[in-house]
């Protein structure tokens, strides 16, 4: 996508403009990590202390160690996190493209009433759809697996078939046209049009799939009673214990180290598919 | 190719939403059976329930303002975004971070953020040479500093514009630039009508979500102060776990799925008029 | 159109099953000698992990035949945690509890009995506990639970000796008195351009405070004795409100409160009076038993400070020092547990017996059992151990019942007012009294 550039001041002011919002915002939008991160290297006395201190002037880093070994295996909760996640993943983009598609494409007979009904699954709160759902799971004896928390995701989120459903339709009818004429099934035009062409869609399903996982801890919490199998989010919930006795600067540590792997799967996907997208998008 | 998907999803998710209609007649404790009660519950919810028209009332006052604030801020700034920029992929994670800190760190966290002394609330008025009003504990302006808090998690639409806007073909513009089209026209005339699709996606999304607001409530305010937080969820939730009304919870929730579900009905219904789909329909 | 209608008919009945599923399933009787692995859920994360561990680990030496498997939960979701496993039959052996809850679980048979141990072992809760920890383990006379950790402990007074004898006064005379306080508040109270810089005690600024803190210490009742009135309408209320809203009033209300608080305990990472007594903001600070583990770690180094039980109500002549207590954790059987007999065993050794010694004596805490307090160990490890032995005797039970949350947050509705000066005293009380008498009513209606 190429933006007009007159040379001039005109441009080159709201160059710098445009500039200087986004650097705003995005100072802002760094304070809760900021927070987190000055916190993991304070003491409990010096987050505590007055004047407050917003910059801590020395690292004490015990809490790293303390936060990571001290309670908890953080590190089998990460090995099980990733896991879990990476599962989920694969079930939401498969569920999500493959969904969506004859929402998008293809018409048949109530359609549009079956789609308001999916789309309608998330109106209800789901506080109190929480107990029936776990009997069925108890019923299925799967309680104390992975299967509640990965099985869903292969039957699709609401959320992510919409998202496909839109970013579908807005895919011009001559490619899948031209395609059946070349003698491509549906199935086929599906992996081989539809799918590529989406993928920025794909790539943001992705995105919140992995966040979503990553910090989850109500499912983690109902459903899984072996410790060995917790994750890192339903882990850093029990670092706090009791109310009273929480160590603030242990949490905020390992809180910073949960919270970079997601962050650098972020930068790393968006660079590589963004390349793939530029490239391919624009010659329709 | 649906028909094995439907009957798991309808058993999974269908399957649920259809207990929980059926405990909304009834008084259901959670550990012992449902006891059918009629409609008792949605006469108790309408006569004698203060806090239901109350938490109602602060919904829709937390939806109306939040959704379009949100769907403005992300698009504006999605466009922003959307230049070639240096280190914009920093940029676009950076968005991201405040839906990556964890849930523990949030109570904490923002009562430093709008803190009127030291936090950045204190400093931006005091900068401004006035006195930070308090925030989080005083009844008129708890929801609005709910609603800013919400801007902090504009990562979502921000990334779904992006990949939106990232779809349009180059070429559209070229020949508006050709024809001597200036920026303002190309983005009243190119860019919003093709995005019109992403726009849907993210109101409707956003009014389904924003309806069910919770968390920070709960986390933060916990309903207060005077009860202006109080949000539905946040009252439907109480009412189920904390009082083990199970019935009435969910009663209440279906209360806001009726609800959510005209909301979003009319929104699709006006959608004909207004969304544009590139491709077939 | 006949496959949709065998979905239709296969989701209903599915449903109706999930309706009817909850509730308890019959389980096969427990066999002879108590062995197995026993599920125990409890919320004794953070820095008590360790202790835990060593505990279990001589459990399971002197029992070998028993295994404990302690799965930690995190404190929010511990009711969908029990809910969902008890309603689906699959509950775990031992289950943590705070026993406010108790009569909720216990009148929906969700908690096994443990009378029938209890006689077996010839074991007295009377004996064994402070009276108003038997009682709050107990609902309708039978024993659901054993208290674990203490339902007293956590209304102390704390004062600093430093800030005390910079303002002139003796070090080590705490306040005794309500009276004593409000002289000490006035004492200490410093604003500076018509904001709040220092206080004695904080005041509450929490509608409940008066009536969870502050009433027991004015001879007030949460409950009236036949437990079929509330007694948030009576004199020893009033006066309770009275004096809470009148020290809250002095500062200037919730909002200079708020800005003293904004200011003085910006950091707010654990509460916010807590934080101000340490930072020497306030001079006093009502807390509880875990302070003498926390102060050594998160106060200023060298920090020197008293504590003396909860004052009482200087001018009711039947006042005494007391805190109402209706809590508490404490360690539960489910109903439908598998290894009941093994988990029992593990319950007399964590709340009855060394478990719980080594347990609390690892976090400076005491126990609910009388004699173990009496341990010389406490009392070498703690200057002011005796203020909590007297806490722990002079403490009032109060009985809670299922609906108890929803009258405490009925009354905190109509309190809340009063706080923020939108309505009177009076007022406020009698619309307390209403609301939750009519939760208490309705209750009692439904038990016939």
């Amino acid at each position: 996508m190429v933006r007009n550039s007159t040379s001039g001041t005109k441009a080159a002011l709201g160059r710098a403009a445009a500039y200087l919002v986004i650097i705003v915002v995005s100072v802002l939008f760094l304070l809760p990590f900021f927070w987190m991160l000055k916190s993991s290297f304070q003491t409990v006395r010096e987050i505590n202390a007055f004047p407050p201190e917003v910059f801590p002037h020395h690292l004490y880093l015990k809490s790293y160690v303390d936060g990571l070994t001290a309670y908890l295996p953080f590190g089998r909760f990460f090995l099980n996190t990733v896991f879990l996640t990476i599962v989920v993943l694969i079930g939401h983009v498969f569920s999500s493209s493959l969904v969506a598609y004859p929402f998008a494409r293809l018409t048949f007979p109530g359609r549009n009433i079956l789609f308001v009904v999916m789309l309608s699954t998330m109106m209800l709160p789901p506080s109190v759809t929480l107990v029936p759902l776990y009997l069925i799971f108890s019923k299925l004896r799967w309680i104390n697996t992975y299967l509640p928390l990965a099985v869903p995701a292969f039957l699709g989120w609401p959320f992510y078939i919409f998202l496909m459903r839109q970013f579908m339709m807005g895919i011009p009818e001559e490619l899948p046209e031209a395609a059946r004429i070349d003698g491509l099934t549906e199935p086929g035009i599906w992996l081989r049009i539809m799918v590529p062409l989406c993928a920025p869609a794909l790539v943001s399903i992705s995105l919140f799939s992995i966040i979503n996982t990553w910090g989850d801890f109500m499912q983690p919490l109902i459903y899984l009673r072996d410790q060995a199998t917790y994750t890192i989010a339903l882990g850093l919930q029990m670092m706090q214990g009791l109310d009273q006795q929480i160590r603030w600067n242990d949490v905020m540590a390992v809180s910073v180290l949960t919270t970079i792997p997601p962050m650098l799967i972020f930068l790393f996907f968006q660079r590589y598919f963004v390349q793939g997208v530029t490239f391919s998008g624009s010659k329709a | 190719m649906i028909s094995p998907w439907l009957l798991r999803f309808l058993v999974l998710t269908v399957g649920p939403m259809l207990a929980s209609l059926y405990f909304s007649f009834t008084d259901y404790p959670i550990l012992s059976a449902p006891q059918w009660t009629g409609v008792d519950n949605f006469r108790t919810m309408v006569a004698s329930d203060d806090l239901f028209w109350l938490s109602l009332g602060n919904t829709f006052y937390y939806v109306g303002i939040s959704v379009p604030l949100n769907i403005v801020a992300s698009f504006g700034f999605a466009l922003l975004l959307n230049r070639k920029l240096r280190g914009e992929d920093v940029y676009r994670t950076l968005v991201y971070l405040p839906a990556m800190v964890p849930i523990v760190a949030s109570a904490v966290l923002w009562k430093w953020i709008f803190n009127s002394q030291s936090g950045l609330s204190g400093i931006f008025f005091h900068l401004l040479g006035m006195q930070s009003p308090h925030w989080f504990e005083n009844p008129a302006l708890s929801k609005p500093a709910l609603i800013i808090m919400s801007l902090w998690n504009i990562g979502p639409p921000i990334t779904i514009f992006l990949a939106g806007l990232q779809g349009i073909p180059g070429y559209l513009y070229e020949a508006a630039h050709i024809d001597g089209a200036k920026p303002m026209t190309q983005l009243f005339r190119i860019t919003l009508p093709i995005m019109t699709p992403v726009v849907l996606f993210n109101l409707v999304m956003g009014i389904i979500n924003s309806f069910q607001v919770f968390a920070p409530a709960y986390i933060i305010t916990q309903g207060g102060p005077l009860n202006s937080t109080m949000f539905f969820m946040y009252h439907l939730y109480r009412q189920g776990f904390q009082f083990f009304k199970m019935g009435y919870a969910s009663a209440l929730s279906w209360v806001l799925f009726a609800i959510i579900l005209l909301f979003t009905l009319t929104i699709f219904r006006s959608s004909r008029s207004w969304v544009f789909y590139h491709g077939a329909g | 159109m006949r496959k949709n209608l065998i979905c239709v008919l296969l989701v209903l009945s599915l449903s109706a099953l999930t309706a009817f599923a909850s509730g308890n399933s019959e389980q096969a009787a427990a066999t002879g000698a108590p062995s197995g692995t026993v599920d125990f859920v409890n919320v004794w994360g953070g820095t008590r992990v360790p202790l835990m561990d060593k505990i279990i680990k001589e459990f399971e030496q002197q029992h070998p035949m028993i295994t404990i498997n302690s799965e930690l939960i995190p404190q929010s979701g511990m009711n969908e945690r029990y809910l969902t496993s008890i309603a689906s039959g699959t509950p775990a052996d031992v289950i943590m509890l705070n026993r406010n809850q108790l009569p909720y679980f216990a009148s929906q048979n969700a908690l096994t009995s443990l009378d029938s141990y209890l006689k077996r072992d010839g074991m007295d809760m009377s004996k064994i506990y402070y009276d108003a920890e038997a009682k709050l383990s107990q609902w309708k006379g039978v024993t659901y639970a054993l208290p674990n950790a203490t339902a007293t402990g956590w209304a102390l007074l704390f004062w600093n000796k430093t800030m005390f004898k910079e303002a002139g006064l003796d070090p080590n005379k705490g306040p005794q008195t309500w009276q004593d306080i409000s002289a000490l508040n006035d004492k200490f109270r410093k604003t500076s351009n018509g904001d709040v810089r220092q206080v004695g005690l904080p005041p509450e600024s929490d509608p409940a405070a008066f009536y969870t803190k502050w009433l027991g210490a004015d001879n007030g009742q949460f409950l009236r004795d036949d437990l079929k009135k509330l007694a948030i309408d009576s004199p020893e209320s009033k006066a309770t409100l009275t004096w809470v809203y009148g020290e809250l009033k002095k500062v200037g209300g919730i909002d200079k409160l708020t800005s003293f608080y904004d200011y003085a305990a910006p950091n707010d990472t654990s509460t916010q009076a807590r934080t101000a007594f340490y930072n020497g903001k306030a001079a006093m600070l009502l807390d509880g038993v875990w302070m003498f583990y926390q102060i050594p770690q998160e106060a200023p180094k060298g920090f020197d400070y008293g504590v003396t039980t909860i004052p009482y109500n200087g001018n009711n002549p039947n006042a005494r020092s007391s805190v109402l207590v209706d809590g508490g954790w404490g360690y539960s059987i489910p109903h439908g547990a598998k290894h009941a007999d093994a988990a029992w065993e593990w319950l007399k050794f964590a709340c009855a017996g060394q478990g719980s010694k080594e347990f609390f004596q690892g976090q400076t805490r005491p126990t609910p059992i009388v004699e173990a307090n009496q341990d010389k160990w406490y009392y070498d490890n703690n200057p002011y151990w005796n203020v909590v032995i007297k806490d722990a005797e002079n403490a009032t039970f109060s009985q809670p019942l299922p609906v108890s949350p929803e009258i405490k947050t009925a009354i905190n509705n109509a309190i809340e007012p009063v706080l923020y000066g939108k309505t009177t005293i009076d007022a406020g009380l009698a619309a307390a009294q209403s609301a939750g008498q009519k939760i208490l009513s309705d209750y009692w209606a439904k038990q016939h």
